[in-house]
């Protein structure tokens, strides 16, 4: 498969790409590296491509074609990080039936390696949840929802570090607000915290005591509302030091990725590509050793 | 890691006693610090033009046989099809979903409330085929209702009540209506209305029962936008329907002229 037949529907993103013609550089270098980061968000139990007749997404989707490109881009850059940002469930009968059992073994088949928890995953309850975890071979992480007194305590991390080419990149979650959006009865005694405060702290312990090179947040916060409700988009203005947030919740379509400011006035990247797993997010990182780059603020091309 | 940087350093540099050298210093060094250069994003649509990986097409077979199966699964009897017919002012499919999502949802309504639902309007168009006459299977229910929107309670005052008449007036669409509210329009305009056998009955809010899709002002129903409260029952329209199905032998839906034009 040929990667000039996955983008072909980014024509509008891939003039600057297409015509400057990067050279490869950092694949063969210690002081170059190259990392890629794909994702998907509120894949909602969508396992098929929709039917041909379906109105809005005809033939669009289906977890075999994901792990036909997944396995594309792994085989041209293998230091390729694979990210959800939640609500893996509900949306067709295979959760109704089978619970979530499908879709985190599809996820694992496809080589996941981290997801953060959407308010649907608590949708048969956070037992439920529990369940099906034996079938997930990657990590779920969020930092704001505290787990103690729960069945997920021992099972849901804060953050996860992954090195791949001696790149140290953490990842950390965060969870929307749960109550008003999903019973209490089937989140139990889940407590939410504040995401701001804990994004300052969990960033402050990825850069200064787990030296991360790059800082991902998985959110199911959502991309952006009228109200003062904290966002993808808030978050990224009243923090520092995380380089992409990968979204969820909103079943946000962007054109492309959002090039926004964090607090510092640093740029950086906000992503989410819509839902039911018709689109794959792709955020390539170009490092160099940290002697070798002198501004402050990398190059951003979407 | 090492290894490697030693080996290809070699081959294309030469320099072998100097890079071993440095290779030996890296050993009593701190791990490397990265620092972003560049930064590229995009996003791939999975479509047709990928070829489904086999082995993951695969594993899926046996799970999509097996919910074949249980989508077989007969609930119910319907002894005519319940249309969902555009041209008429009401339809049986309509009437029938709009009945049992009232039905179903008051008691959820009542218990975080103590309040009772006063109507329900639902959307034409959220019903996605008829259902036939015969046997009733879990996988009608999917298809008439295959998207995930949940009931909503949404309080509307006076004049937005108005609105929502005038709006259904025009629209012409056989928008799904409970059997407790009665609409009489001519040249589409409302001549007269009547809430639970009482005409043009006036109250200071309405509690009116939809879908979330519509309570966010899909289909152009603005009246339900910044309403006085809304009210999550966490309750799909689908689940409701197919509670319904499993709760009866037989549907007993007719026309009741609830809308007349």
């Amino acid at each position: 498969m040929k990667r000039r037949d996955f983008i072909k529907n980014t024509s509008a993103t891939l003039g600057l790409i297409g015509m400057s013609n990067f050279p490869v550089y950092g694949f063969n270098s210690e002081n170059k590296k190259h990392i890629t980061v794909l994702h998907t968000n509120d894949v909602h139990s969508h396992i098929d491509p929709f039917p041909a007749t379906d109105t809005r997404n005809p033939n669009q989707g289906g977890v075999a074609r994901r792990k036909a490109l997944i396995d594309s881009i792994r085989n041209e850059n293998p230091n390729t990080l694979l990210l959800d940002a939640g609500d893996i469930f509900q949306g067709t009968p295979y959760f109704n039936f089978f619970g979530g059992e499908l879709e985190f073994k599809l996820m694992s088949m496809m080589g996941y390696e981290a997801a953060t928890i959407g308010n649907h995953d608590f949708d048969n309850g956070i037992d439920g949840l529990f369940k099906q975890l034996p079938h997930a071979q990657f990590q779920f992480v969020c930092s704001n929802y505290d787990f103690k007194h729960t069945v997920l305590e021992d099972s849901v991390k804060p953050y996860q570090v992954f090195i791949k080419d001696g790149v140290k990149i953490g990842v950390f979650g965060l969870g929307i607000e749960l109550a008003g959006l999903v019973d209490k009865r089937m989140y139990k005694e889940t407590k939410y915290l504040d995401p701001v405060g804990i994004t300052q702290d969990v960033v402050k312990k990825l850069k200064n005591d787990e030296k991360c090179d790059l800082v991902i947040c998985l959110s199911h916060l959502g991309y952006n509302y009228k109200t003062e409700k904290i966002s993808d988009l808030k978050l990224a203005g009243l923090t520092q030091d995380i380089d992409l947030i990968i979204g969820g919740h909103t079943h946000t379509f962007l054109k492309k990725p959002t090039v926004t400011k964090n607090a510092l006035g640093k740029n950086m990247l906000v992503n989410q590509v819509g839902f039911a797993g018709l689109n794959l997010g792709r955020i390539d990182f170009y490092l160099d050793e940290s002697g070798n780059v002198t501004t402050d603020s990398a190059t951003i091309i979407v | 890691m090492l290894k490697i940087f030693t080996k290809q350093t070699l081959k294309t540099l030469n320099i072998a006693p100097l890079v071993a050298l440095l290779a030996l210093s890296f050993l009593s060094c701190t791990p490397k610090v990265y620092k972003i250069n560049r930064i590229e994003g995009k996003q791939i649509a999975i479509d047709s033009t990928i070829a489904p990986n086999e082995k993951v097409a695969q594993f899926i077979l046996p799970y999509q046989e097996k919910l074949n199966k249980e989508m077989e699964v007969i609930l119910a009897y319907t002894p005519t099809t319940l249309t969902r017919e555009r041209n008429e002012p009401e339809t049986s499919l309509g009437n029938f979903v709009a009945d049992l999502a009232l039905k179903r949802a008051q008691t959820k309504f009542y218990d975080l409330t103590g309040k009772n639902i006063d109507f329900v309007l639902l959307n034409a168009g959220g019903l996605r085929s008829d259902l036939n006459k015969g046997n009733v299977t879990v996988g009608n229910a999917y298809e008439v209702m295959p998207f995930e929107n949940s009931l909503i309670v949404v309080e509307i005052d006076y004049d937005k009540f108005l609105e929502l008449l005038e709006y259904y007036g025009v629209s012409k669409n056989p928008h799904p209506i409970s059997h407790n509210l009665k609409l009489t329009f001519k040249d589409d305009k409302l001549e007269k209305y009547a809430l639970n056998g009482t005409e043009n009955l006036k109250l200071k809010s309405y509690y009116v029962l939809t879908n979330d899709y519509l309570a966010n002002g899909g289909d152009n129903m603005n009246f339900f936008l910044n309403p006085i409260s809304a009210t999550e029952i966490n309750y799909k329209v689908r689940d409701a329907l197919l509670d319904e199905l499993i709760a009866i032998d037989t549907i007993n839906q007719t026309l009741d002229n609830r809308v007349e034009r």
